[in-house]
């Protein structure tokens, strides 16, 4: 098996510290920084499609998560020396009021593995802080997480602040969350729903073209 | 009325009326109380007070059942992760940032034992404790069916005890041996059960967030092989008892529902996106079900939405003899009054069989 394939193999077994080895490995046989890119994001497709179809769950995805921040920690250097660019800029959070972060952290790592850069705002988020991280780091899409129907209302001012900012036309806002539906998407005028975290790296790629 | 309307739908002997219950709106929403009581209370209202408005609320809404348990998180003393507390309640005075963790990696959660970590306590004080639990309810709601219960079942357990980071990391790195822990846990809250068993309270009300609103968050054949084993030995001396044991999960627990049924439960709680039409035609005749009218469609639905609600849920279950109605998963603060007043009303409306 050739060192690109065990680099994805051994991701999707969540082998971080082996996968971080390997990609050094490839790295010093001249492996090009971009194929090696392709293997731990196609190690991690794999991972996100096993996921959509329930033969993989939580704890799966979070271990290949690692082995893909552990194997990107070794890579990131070469790509930026090499010019290779994410697909698309994310910053991403829990909004404001609310403290539930795994389902954010698990969209953020399906984000990523999809070769996006993801900036994580963390937990209780104001409507000013999405916005002014999606401007300093010239985001395309803002997500919004919350786990609470006396919380998820802040999404509505995410929009109104991206409006009264000047940026609605630049960046799209996607939310997601336990109390979140497409009906509420609607009546706030974000752009994107998704019900689950691999859905949401599908969608935000899409996005992002 | 309210005690015998909901006791008869737990006991499934079919009310004249569909009984209901609600969560959170005595206890948190302030101004639907206030509009209904005609009362006066704000956030910085005394503790009493609420408390007093609240049975009193309870009784104006005509409540069959509150549901409430009395072994949570806090049982566990330090030995727990705290991982802070979103904006809940009138005024956001239940906000909590604080995140701290007794455990330090997944080592020491794998390693996890309660019964040398937690405390422990004798049956005689746990029954004492639980049968003054019970009178304490009673004495503040006399006219519904109070329910005893735990929070801290199983896999609610893991999530305090370890926090969601640690717990999946646990499961992630040997799911076995999280099945192990899992095991130990349920030998020290064992003890909790067999009390109930021997108290007064009819109606046990097991808590347990097993899935998330996407359902199982790790393989079902894990929850098959150390989840369900607990409930089963759990809800054994409770069953010898002829106690009703309801069981509560957030979330979707649709592919578990035959699993919660073959492990002996009386009942099942559910919110908006557990399937409560498989409950009522598959377990309508012999078990109890609350739900499930969408908090969401009372939060920003029309009169006509929130009324066709209703109707679904009437539709569902008012033909079984064991449904009580509710909004899941709760009636928070900032439902608008006004859709609050709206959803009772159609509720008075439609529950006469």
């Amino acid at each position: 098996m050739s060192i690109i394939n065990e680099i994805s193999e051994n991701l999707q077994k969540g082998k971080a510290k082996l996968v971080k080895e390997q990609v050094q490995t490839a790295i010093d046989e001249g492996v090009a920084s971009k194929d090696i890119l392709s293997a731990l994001l196609d190690g991690m497709n794999v991972i996100g499609e096993k996921f959509k179809n329930n033969e993989v769950y939580v704890p799966e995805v979070l271990v290949a998560a690692r082995a893909m921040n552990m194997g990107m920690q070794v890579l990131k250097p070469l790509l930026a020396s090499d010019g290779v660019q994410a697909k698309g800029k994310v910053c991403i959070g829990t909004v404001q009021g609310d403290l539930h972060d795994i389902g954010k952290n698990l969209v953020k790592m399906m984000l990523e593995g999809k070769g996006l850069e993801v900036i994580d705002l963390g937990t209780d988020v104001s409507p000013e802080a999405f916005v002014n991280a999606a401007i300093e780091n010239d985001c395309q899409i803002i997500c919004c997480s919350a786990l609470l129907t006396t919380t998820m209302g802040v999404m509505g001012d995410v929009v109104k602040a991206a409006e009264d900012a000047g940026i609605r036309d630049k960046v799209k806002i996607m939310i997601g969350g336990a109390p979140v539906s497409e009906e509420f998407c609607r009546m706030i005028g974000a752009d994107c729903y998704t019900s689950d975290a691999a859905s949401a790296a599908d969608a935000a790629v899409e996005l992002c073209k | 009325m309210s005690y015998s309307d909901g006791i008869a739908a737990i006991n499934l002997e079919m009310p004249d009326r569909v009984p209901r219950t609600e969560y959170s709106a005595a206890l948190y929403h302030l101004d639907l109380i206030n509009a209904v009581l005609g009362t006066t209370l704000t956030p910085t209202s005394s503790e009493d007070d609420k408390r007093k408005a609240g049975s009193e609320f309870r009784k104006a809404w005509d409540y069959g059942l509150e549901w409430s348990i009395d072994v949570e998180a806090s049982e566990f003393g330090e030995v727990r992760t705290k991982m802070g507390h979103a904006a809940y309640s009138a005024g956001n005075t239940d906000y909590d940032s604080e995140i701290k963790s007794y455990f330090n990696n997944v080592d020491d959660v794998l390693s996890f034992d309660a019964m040398k970590l937690l405390p422990s306590y004798t049956h005689s004080e746990l029954v004492k404790r639980f049968n003054n639990g019970y009178a304490s309810k009673c004495s503040r709601d006399p006219d519904l069916v109070n329910t005893m219960g735990t929070y801290v079942t199983a896999v609610s357990a893991l999530i305090d005890l370890f926090g969601w980071e640690l717990l999946l990391d646990g499961l992630a790195e040997d799911s076995e041996q999280m099945g192990k822990v899992l095991e130990r846990y349920s030998q020290w809250i064992q003890k909790y059960y067999n009390a109930f068993a021997d108290s007064d309270a009819p109606v046990i009300m097991i808590h347990d967030d097993i899935v998330w609103t996407s359902g199982p968050f790790v393989s079902p054949e894990w929850y098959r092989k150390y989840v369900f084993p607990c409930y089963k030995r759990y809800l054994d001396p409770l069953k010898q008892a002829g106690k009703k044991v309801l069981f509560t999960s957030d979330g979707t627990y649709n592919v578990f529902i035959d699993d919660i049924a073959e492990c002996g439960f009386d009942g099942f709680v559910m919110e908006p996106t557990t399937d409560m039409e498989y409950i009522a035609q598959k377990y309508g005749r012999t078990h109890s079900f609350i739900g499930n009218a969408d908090t969401r469609i009372l939060l920003s639905g029309t009169k006509e939405a929130i009324e066709n609600e209703v109707k679904r849920c009437m539709d569902i279950g008012k033909k079984c003899p064991g449904f009580i109605m509710a909004v899941g998963n709760h009636i928070p603060a900032n439902t608008p009054v006004e859709n609050a007043l709206w959803y009772n009303e159609c509720f008075e409306r439609m529950r006469k069989r």
